[in-house]
Parts: C-alpha cells; sequence; structure tokens
C-alpha cells in the first residue's frame, strides 16, 4: 500500500482508535502506542511522536482528560481518561465507520 | 538525559509556533515517551519510530488555530524594519562619501597607502549597505522566522502546513522589494483568505499573530 493512502486512511481512523482504547481502560501515551501496535499490527504503525499531537486535539475538544498518577517509581505520568463526551463521540464514529465500510466492501465485492 | 534525545525535541520544537504553554507540554510529553522507549529499544530504532522532526510538528501544527496578520500590521512591521536598514544604510553611505572624497587623486609615496587603506574601508562599506538591502529580510525570516519589526509586532512567518520557514522560502517571498514590486504584492493581503501577498502564495508562506 502507499505510504500516502496509509497516511490518510490512519488520520481518518487514528481518533477513532484512541478513543477506543481509552474507553476499555486509562492509558498513558506510550502504553497507547504500545497498545495500537499489539492490538491492529502493522498497518497501523503510528509515528509515535504525531500521537501526542492528536491527543491534545481530543484533549481541547473535551474528548479525553488527563490526570497525573505518581508511578511506584521514577517520574509522574499522565494518564488519560475517556469523557462521557468521548464515549458518545466514539459510538458516533464507530457508527459512521460501519456504516461506510459495510458500502467500500459492498462496492469491492462486485455483482 | 541523552543528548541525542534533546537534539531531537529541539528540532520538533524549532518547527512549530505556539504559546509557550503548548509547546511545554509537548516537550515535556516528548521527552517522558522518549525516556520510556530508551528502556526497551536503542537509541536509532526509538527515533526512527518517533518519525521525521518536521512530521511530528506538521501533526502538532494542525491542531493550531492560526491567526493571519492583517494587512496594516504587516505594513507597519515592515516601516520598522526599513527604519532598522536606513540606521546601518545612511551613516554607511554617508561614511563611505566622505571616506571616497578623502582618497588621494596624486598620490605620492605614503599617499598609495593611505590610498589603499580608504579604498578598503569604502568597498566595506559599500558591501555592507547592499549587504543590509539583501539579507537582513531573508537571513531574520529565514534563522528565527520574523525579523525586528515583525518580533515586536507579535508576528511570524510560518509555511503553509504551519511549520518553521527555511532560507529558500524567506528569499522567495522577499524577491518583490529587490525588484521593487512589494508594494502592488502587498495589495493581495486584504483580499486573500489566508492574508497572503501574491510571493506568499508562490512561497508558500504565511504570517501569523502569535499568541504570546
Amino acid at each position: 500500500m502507499s505510504d500516502m493512502v496509509r497516511r490518510q486512511l490512519k488520520r481518518g481512523t487514528l481518533e477513532m482508535a484512541v478513543l477506543k482504547l481509552l474507553a476499555e481502560r486509562d492509558m498513558y501515551g506510550y502504553q497507547l502506542v504500545a497498545a495500537l501496535e499489539e492490538r491492529v499490527g502493522e498497518s497501523f504503525q503510528v509515528k509515535e511522536g504525531t500521537l501526542y499531537p492528536v491527543l491534545y486535539r481530543l484533549e481541547d475538544a473535551n474528548l479525553i482528560e488527563p490526570y497525573w498518577e505518581p508511578p511506584e517509581r521514577g517520574v509522574p505520568r499522565k494518564y488519560y481518561k475517556i469523557t462521557p463526551q468521548g464515549t458518545k463521540r466514539l459510538q458516533e464514529l464507530i457508527e459512521e465507520w460501519q456504516v461506510f465500510t459495510a458500502g467500500v466492501n459492498k462496492l469491492l465485492e462486485g455483482k | 538525559m541523552n543528548e541525542e534525545v534533546e537534539i531531537y525535541i529541539q528540532k520538533v520544537l524549532r518547527h512549530i509556533s505556539a504559546s509557550g504553554e503548548d509547546r511545554q507540554r509537548l516537550e515535556d510529553d516528548l521527552r517522558a515517551h522518549l525516556r520510556e522507549a530508551l528502556e526497551k529499544d536503542d537509541l536509532p530504532t526509538v527515533l526512527a519510530k518517533m518519525g521525521k522532526p518536521q512530521e511530528v510538528a506538521e501533526e502538532f501544527m494542525r491542531g493550531v488555530r492560526l491567526k493571519y496578520a492583517g494587512f496594516w500590521k504587516r505594513l507597519f512591521a515592515f516601516i520598522i524594519d526599513l527604519a532598522f536598514c536606513l540606521l546601518v544604510i545612511l551613516p554607511s553611505f554617508v561614511i563611505g562619501l566622505v571616506l571616497n572624497n578623502a582618497v588621494p587623486q596624486r598620490p605620492e609615496g605614503l599617499d598609495y597607502v593611505i590610498g589603499a587603506i580608504l579604498i578598503f574601508f569604502i568597498l566595506a562599506l559599500a558591501l555592507t549597505v547592499v549587504g543590509t538591502f539583501l539579507l537582513y529580510f531573508p537571513i531574520l525570516e529565514g534563522r528565527y522566522g520574523r525579523t525586528l519589526g515583525k518580533k515586536l509586532l507579535g508576528l511570524r512567518v510560518i509555511r503553509e502546513n504551519g511549520t518553521s520557514i527555511g532560507f529558500k522560502e524567506a528569499f522567495l517571498r522577499r524577491l518583490p522589494f529587490y525588484f521593487d514590486f512589494i508594494a502592488i504584492d502587498a495589495l493581495f493581503i486584504p483580499f486573500m483568505a489566508k492574508k497572503q501577498r501574491a510571493f506568499d502564495l508562490i512561497a508558500q508562506t504565511l504570517v501569523i499573530e502569535e499568541t504570546r
């Protein structure tokens, strides 16, 4: 798959993927990256640095919320949790995604 | 903390224009992320996974609302810059003229040495005049994203994708100034959606008001 196509697909779905993971449990940035790679696989490998700007956008839109948690050892970590608005948005995104992919799949299967 | 990690973070930050708070947030997050990643992988692997500084900056700037600087503010900054330039150019020009008249016209003996020294200084002054005219804007904009006038008025030149411009863009957008049609070029500003000069469009640059 060309880089361009992959990037566009990722751009469109990363928000949904992050919200989905945070709906399951609170995570900090590094965990999110690791979880994305583990759950979705190579095809969805994000450039790790670009995840943070996405998190900021979700935060500014009140879809997720950061909080600091001191670990057993080392420096405090910034965890993110999903907000009620975030949960609602996730539902909308999933519905849109399913309608969209169902349509495209139907097209690809042909007559 | 690893030096190359810091260099990476600084490269990302250099490409973004954002308020101090937003910058700090990204800086802290990147550092924490890199620190953790380095416990599992070696540096080249970690940096490769992070993505190019330019990519990270671009993604960051996609979420930033830009405020495009308008005609009058930019004109005012331009006037301040011209004043700064004249501050350098005028004295150099006047001193050059004075020295020029002091060059011995019918040299004998030591006069040759004096004449040579004077001509050397005149050339240096002439270079200062031409250099200021040609380089003041592109060097400052290419290196720091803004001239003195823009700094005073809180303006910054960036690429259309939000990241910092380089010397190439800085020179390209300055062409109308060198060829003396910047006034016509600037007439585009009020009519363009992103308040660009015609040569901003060509260089793919924007002038924004910084939110500091």
